[in-house]
């Protein structure tokens, strides 16, 4: 329902500014109000979809509802596995529809008055210069990287509210308590392990100092990417193990 | 499927909630093909035993054994459990529900539940948050015994129901449990479900204090069941 008002508003602000947008100052302001509950609207949607997978964690498993999750014959780790995953794809459609509507709100004459042949065009010369194998390499990477940050971040709420669980009061309080110590733990873990290694910004240095090679650059940057993704999929397992850990060993619906 | 002659199987078996103790220290065995009663009054254990033969709560120290194994996937596949509250997805409706425990339980008879449903009127069709607090009951309990498990574990099957249902449920349960399958129901109307009960095990504080067979009840001690309950339970 709130894609779909999202999408709505999305498609409003598309034709007022492409119809009204240079007429009085009375459009000037539905246009500001409608970007306004565009905005509104598309803060909605994050919070919101955050709600749904930590509710429905909540309830699935340690709720009502987990009397039933945790009696079907299934592994624990298969039931956090489908949790997570269907969080998983709960985000990325919430992307897409943000993205979709963010395009949807451009009017359509402005979309008439680009030249995509001229955009085709850089970026096959960007292709060109950074090289095709390098470019999906990044982007590859870049992809990888923005996976392994959701799955961090779910796994994080998983664990979290998993160990609220294990006390006798204030489950849903020590479940936010613990979801802010697990991400400063592993913030601080992570700036130790990388403190000694290399940064972006060294890396970005080093490249004005002396390399002028783009190909250096772009290995640089994939190299530590992929050791960062390295480090979080670590993190996330051990996030999905110890959630695991804690279903199979301390369940505690009471 | 093991070869123990026990289902179910406690040893010292204990459940402390900090520093409350809700089950201390007690053992006892039960073997297949028997309708147990589980007694006691509120806060004996009753639902804490339950559950932790379910595999919802774990032991704090002690073991308890369904069919010789921990509760795990094996044990879920084997024990049909009951909680005494609803603990279906409310957006679903009869239905699906009955789709859903056909895809995960082997054991699950879709057209007993449909059947079942038919006899009891549940609207198979409105979401479950839609139907009443007992309708909900009823789905619930057409769910587990539609079952072809080995045990059930039924926590307060008619305590939210009417008198009339009554009746009808606990027929449902003698007549739908496979003949080598043990039941478990927890209860405080005691009177009601006296009639189909071959064992009793009574609860207080935690402790088992009685293990018998109704029969042995009648003989010995001359008393129903639920004389027997009010003597030991005196306040």
């Amino acid at each position: 329902m709130m894609y779909l008002a999202f999408a709505a508003c999305c498609l409003l602000t598309n034709l007022f500014l492409g119809t009204l947008s240079t007429t009085g100052s009375a459009a000037e302001i539905i246009n500001g109000i409608l970007l306004l509950i565009d905005f509104a609207l598309f803060v909605a949607i994050i919070v919101l979809t955050v709600v749904v997978c930590i509710e429905r964690f909540y309830k699935n498993c340690y709720g009502p509802e987990g009397y039933l999750t945790f009696t079907l014959p299934v592994k624990p780790w298969q039931i956090l596995l489908s949790k997570t995953l269907s969080s998983a794809l709960l985000i990325i459609c919430t992307l897409a529809v943000i993205c979709g509507g963010v395009l949807l709100a451009v009017p359509f004459n402005t979309w008439n008055s680009i030249d995509m042949s001229d955009m085709v065009a850089a970026f096959e010369q960007g292709l060109q210069a950074v090289g095709a194998g390098n470019a999906a390499g990044l982007a590859l990477n870049i992809l990888g990287a923005v996976a392994r940050n959701l799955f961090v971040t779910i796994l994080a709420i998983y664990l979290a509210i998993s160990i609220g669980q294990l006390f006798h009061d204030h489950k849903v309080a020590l479940s936010f308590v613990f979801f802010f110590v697990i991400q400063s733990v592993i913030g601080l873990l992570t700036s130790l392990l990388f403190a000694g290694t290399m940064n972006m910004s060294d890396i970005l240095s080093t490249y004005q100092q002396s390399v002028d090679s783009l190909d250096s650059l772009i290995g640089m940057i994939n190299t530590f990417i992929g050791l960062q993704s390295l480090w979080m999929m670590a993190i996330a397992a051990a996030m999905f193990f110890g959630t695991d850990y804690i279903m199979r060993k301390h369940l505690n619906l009471e | 499927m093991n070869s123990t002659a026990d289902l179910l199987k406690c040893e010292d078996l204990t459940k402390k909630f900090g520093k409350d103790t809700a089950l201390d220290n007690i053992s006892f065995s039960l073997d297949p093909g028997h309708i147990v009663g589980l007694l006691g009054p509120n806060g004996a254990g009753k639902t804490t035993l339950i559950k932790m033969a379910a595999g919802l709560l774990t032991p704090t120290s002690g073991a308890i054994l369904i069919d010789g194994d921990a509760p795990g996937v094996y044990s879920k596949g084997i024990v049909s459990y009951l909680p005494e509250r609803t603990y279906l997805n409310e957006s679903m409706t009869p239905d699906q529900t009955i789709k859903f425990f056909s895809d995960f339980y082997e054991d699950f008879d879709p057209e007993r539940a449909g059947e079942m449903m038919e006899s009891l009127n549940v609207n198979r069709t409105k979401p479950v948050k839609n139907l009443s607090k007992g309708t909900k009951e009823k789905l619930q309990l057409i769910l587990v015994m539609s079952r072809k498990a080995r045990l059930y574990l039924l926590d307060e099957p008619i305590g939210g129901v009417d008198p009339a249902a009554r009746d009808y449920i606990l027929n449902t349960i003698l007549q739908n449990y496979e003949e080598d399958a043990t039941v478990i129901i927890s209860t405080h109307l005691i009177a009601d479900v006296e009639q189909i009960l071959d064992e009793v095990l009574f609860l207080q504080d935690g402790k088992l204090i009685l293990q018998e067979s109704v029969d042995t009840i009648r003989e010995e001690r001359g008393l129903s069941v639920d004389e027997t309950f009010r003597e030991v339970f005196r306040c």
